[in-house]
């Protein structure tokens, strides 16, 4: 059973994000799975945590994540006490894509 | 009234309106001018914001009611409301059911008059529990064949189904056509099955519906054009089209159907 953004009646709310690939209101039944039996613990990270994640992981390490991966580099960035000696992140995806994106959320101009 | 009870005085039209629109106040009268006119049951689509079976029309039209304050409360109050003698059918998204608890739902249908539910994105394979709220609330609970039906699965599809079986006209979306197809007719004749069967999405205008019913199908449904018309504002039209479709089925009825009356 997956879980949906939704009201109270079953009515499926508008989902945002600055990541496409997150502006969705529903994550997979696997995910939603995981979560459920506690092998995940889902967390929270908006669009300017992601936007910092993206940021840092391009000028630190050369790497631009996709800004769906950015989320959790962001996280990291943040809660670094919460994830114990030794932190695995996984890049589902290469930031090129998003150049655009976050060029417009910074209020820059392509030329 | 029952389901089943309607059927004894076939060939039936069932007309579908979305609950709530233009206003929820507005759908209890709606209800009885259809009945008036000549409906003899009545499809409440309870409006969602994930209409995946309906095409343009009612999918905006749920968006109104949506918008307009309709919700699953506001449904079955305004269902409870209805004054008029004929069968109160649901259509409507599982998740809507889901969410208010399955022997909920059923048992709030049963007390507002709904005597049957039609859920069009929810599989017989999936469908175990909602019958079983179905069957404790005694309502019925009717499945949907399609054109790509494949044969070997209508007589199980049949089998799931109570108060009537829907044949859904043409692949696709809810939504006016100019024609009934052949593949229609066909599949009237191909679905073997002791529940009464009654066809629906594309029709539009009585001829269509007169042709359904010579082609042996028991009910015909009419929606979108319905809903259309709503919309418009345009009650005096719809009140003639359901006059118009009721008579052109009741000359349209194959001679067994007559010498039942």
């Amino acid at each position: 059973m997956t879980k949906i953004l939704q009201d109270p009646y079953g009515q499926i709310l508008e989902s945002y994000s600055v990541a496409a690939g997150l502006d969705y209101p529903g994550v997979g039944p696997e995910l939603a799975h995981l979560a459920e039996i506690g092998r995940v613990t889902p967390a929270i990270a908006d669009d300017k945590v992601a936007l910092e994640g993206f940021r840092r992981l391009s000028v630190l390490e050369g790497i631009i994540p996709a800004l769906e991966s950015s989320h959790a580099v962001g996280y990291a960035l943040k809660n670094p006490e919460s994830l114990g000696d030794l932190a695995i992140i996984n890049l589902s995806g290469r930031g090129d894509k998003d150049l655009t994106t976050v060029m417009e959320f910074e209020g820059r101009k392509i030329i | 009234m029952k389901l089943a009870e309607a059927f004894e005085k076939k060939p039936l039209l069932i007309a579908y309106i979305c609950a709530g629109d233009p206003t929820p106040e507005s759908t209890p009268e709606i209800v009885e001018l259809l009945a008036r006119a000549g409906a003899d049951v009545v499809e409440l689509g309870l409006p969602h914001s994930d209409p995946i079976a309906d095409g343009p029309v009612i999918q905006a039209a749920a968006q109104r009611a949506i918008e307009a304050g309709m919700n699953t409360d506001v449904y079955f109050e305004m269902a409870s409301r209805v004054k008029a003698n004929l069968p109160l059918v649901f259509m409507g998204y599982y998740n809507m059911i889901y969410q208010r608890g399955l022997d909920k739902f059923a048992e709030d249908c049963a007390k507002s008059g709904i005597t049957g539910l039609i859920v069009p994105d929810l599989p017989p394979e999936e469908a175990g529990p909602l019958r079983a709220a179905c069957q404790r609330a005694d309502v019925d609970l009717i499945y949907l064949v399609a054109p790509n039906t494949p044969a070997e699965r209508i007589p199980y599809v049949a089998s799931s189904s109570s108060g009537f079986l829907y044949l859904v006209a043409r692949s696709g979306v809810t939504g006016a056509r100019a024609e009934v197809l052949s593949s229609t007719k066909a599949l009237i004749e191909r679905v073997k099955t002791d529940l009464p069967k009654a066809v629906g999405f594309g029709i539009s205008t009585p001829e269509q519906a007169a042709e359904v019913i010579r082609a042996g199908a028991d009910a015909a449904i009419v929606g979108s054009v319905c809903v259309d018309l709503i919309s418009k504002g345009d009650l005096e039209g719809l009140e003639e089209l359901i006059q118009g479709m009721k008579a052109a089925i009741l000359a349209a009825r194959p001679m067994e159907m007559k010498a039942r009356i």
